[in-house]
């Protein structure tokens, strides 16, 4: 397999430096909601807000691909990570959630 | 638990606090001795030079963190396994030959600066290998005393309670141990050589510290917010297989310039990619605990420990995270190596995902010490945590202004020439950013001097309170 790295501009460095920010920012924030949505800290409609995040974590990652001028293969990589982290709180939250309960439960019916 | 009925385990626990906070000021001495000397070239020029007082500066850090996780294992260790640790006295014994060796390694960098590079060198001077400089004998001590060490874990946990954080800790300690191994010899290639000294370097750092971390940062939300135990183990078993997912194969960043082969690139660009998801998730799970532990009323009984784990989460997601993606992907790496984008995440990176959580447990430490229930936050602890943070992150922007310089100018406008070199360091932003990085360093030592008194008055200035032992005695 031939590896081979594009030249970048240098107007394009401001950019990515901004725009890799971003990604994990948006992350954070996409996170961040719908965790704070889930544990009822925030209103309902909050969550339109950690969606919205997500999109705008994809347009960043659209973008820095462009900006880093990426091989086609990293960009399937990249947009199986987008869905996967789509995913990632659900699951997360899912699991904490189980075992909360379960434990809650399990000390309810034994005290 | 007061202090007199503190485990003997916990005991030593404190002794190694005492010695980390010790080198913690002096991390930041040196660090300010170096970074006066970015703009000041002849400063301390043949007393001190620059290459010594970085050496020292990050040392010392990686020493102070040393010491205080291995006090915060002797803290937790007792508690958890439910007995004494087993071995306290080799213990002991092993914490004062450490303590011993590593004065006696800092008095060696700091009175022979400079001499033939022989094999002797290497023995009894320094290896060279970039913060791992400790020369050979050291080296030697410093295994002996970590088989102490896991010798009193094992053998502690395998005789008494077995807990989750214990389990991941068990398994982490042998990681941690094992990889310095890496680096305590040569090949004559220097690719081969740098291949392994990332070894140490960096699975140390972004795979098991970041393990040791989750599983502290546990301990302390079950401790400080009565949080529910078992959801902190699952969410800790989560976070080790992200964490170990993520981070060995991010080792690949580390490859792409040394003279390794270029698939390097893309497993280097991928694993560094979700390594911040790790980070997510913390914060996620402190947000989880936090949320559900205070909305069924319960409080937080250690104010200062409590803050210290959230200025941890959002530093760690800040530096590692948001400082680290920043720079490196390859095709931006090849423009940032070697500038100042790697000491603007480097300090925030550690600062946040190491010296706060370390803090926290010191501060769980003098809680259990004088024996509170609970340890509010007094002003002392209040100017520490908000000058020290605030430096922090200041000192990041600028190092970021002056990386951007460089990497515009040395990089991308003379293309990494020697000409580039000094253009760079020569443009007038360049040395704003090192100013200003001055000016926020004086920041954390004042903000480190007000921590010092804290930790050393702050039991006193608590109000009046029940004591743990108190509420025992009169529960019996």
């Amino acid at each position: 397999m031939e590896y081979y790295m594009h030249d970048i501009p240098i107007q394009d460095f401001l950019p990515i430096f901004v725009i890799s920010a971003m990604v994990i920012f948006f992350g954070m924030a996409y996170a961040g909601f719908f965790t704070l949505v889930k544990l009822r800290l925030v209103k309902r409609w909050f969550m339109i807000l950690a969606y919205l995040s997500w999109l705008a974590l994809v347009a960043c990652i659209y973008y820095l691909g462009v900006l880093l001028r990426v091989e086609p293969y990293t960009q399937k990589v990249l947009i199986g990570a987008m869905v996967g982290y789509l995913v990632f709180p659900h699951i997360v939250y899912f699991l904490l959630e189980k075992v909360h309960n379960r434990f809650e439960h399990h000390k309810m019916t034994t005290s | 638990m007061h202090g007199s009925n503190l485990y003997e385990g916990q005991k030593l626990a404190l002794k190694y606090f005492t010695v980390a906070i010790v080198l913690f000021g002096a991390q930041l001495l040196f660090g300010l001795f170096a970074a006066i000397q970015f703009m000041y070239p002849n400063f301390l020029f043949g007393v001190l030079d620059f290459s010594i007082n970085r050496m020292v500066h990050i040392n010392a850090l990686v020493v102070w963190l040393l010491y205080a996780m291995i006090g915060a294992v002797y803290w937790l260790l007792p508690d958890e396994a439910g007995r004494e640790v087993v071995g306290i006295k080799l213990g002991n014994l092993a914490f004062y030959v450490l303590t011993a060796a590593v004065a006696v390694v800092v008095l060696v960098y700091l009175f022979i600066q400079i001499g033939p590079g022989k094999e002797s060198t290497i023995w009894f001077i320094t290896e060279g290998r970039e913060y791992i400089e400790a020369p050979r004998w050291a080296d030697i001590g410093i295994v002996v005393v970590v088989l102490i060490f896991l010798y009193n874990v094992y053998a502690t946990v395998m005789s008494g309670r077995r807990t989750g954080i214990l389990a991941v800790l068990m398994a982490d300690l042998i990681a941690l141990a094992g990889l310095y191994l890496a680096g305590m010899f040569y090949t004559d290639n220097i690719a081969v050589d740098q291949y392994w000294w990332w070894w140490v370097v960096h699975l140390w750092v972004e795979a098991t510290w970041e393990v040791y971390v989750a599983a502290v940062g546990g301990y302390i939300l079950i401790k400080t917010l009565n949080a529910n135990r078992k959801v902190v183990e699952m969410w800790l078993w989560i976070e080790v297989a992200m964490m170990f997912g993520s981070g060995i194969l991010g080792l690949g960043h580390h490859y792409f310039w040394i003279g390794t082969p270029e698939y390097w690139w893309e497993i280097g660009a991928l694993f560094s990619a979700l390594e911040p998801v790790p980070l997510v998730g913390l914060f996620v799970h402190v947000l989880y605990d936090w949320g559900k532990e205070t909305g069924k009323g319960n409080k937080i009984t250690n104010v200062p420990a409590f803050s210290w784990l959230t200025v941890e989460t959002f530093g760690n997601f800040l530096g590692a995270g948001v400082w680290g993606f920043m720079h490196t992907l390859p095709q931006i790496n090849l423009y940032t190596h070697g500038t100042q984008w790697p000491a603007a995440h480097g300090h925030l990176a550690f600062f946040g995902a190491y010296v706060a959580i370390m803090i926290a447990a010191v501060y769980l430490a003098i809680q259990g010490k004088a024996g509170l229930k609970e340890l509010k936050m007094t002003k002392a602890g209040w100017w520490a945590i908000t000058l020290i943070t605030v430096g922090v992150l200041l000192m990041t922007v600028s190092l970021t202004i002056a990386a951007y310089v460089q990497t515009m100018v040395e990089r991308g406008m003379y293309g990494a020439t020697w000409e580039g070199f000094f253009a760079a360091q020569n443009n007038e932003w360049f040395w704003q950013g090192m100013c200003w990085r001055l000016v926020t360093g004086l920041m954390v030592i004042v903000g480190y001097i007000f921590l010092v008194y804290d930790l050393l008055t702050c039991t006193k200035k608590q109000p009046v309170q029940e004591s743990e032992a108190e509420v025992a005695a009169a529960a019996a």
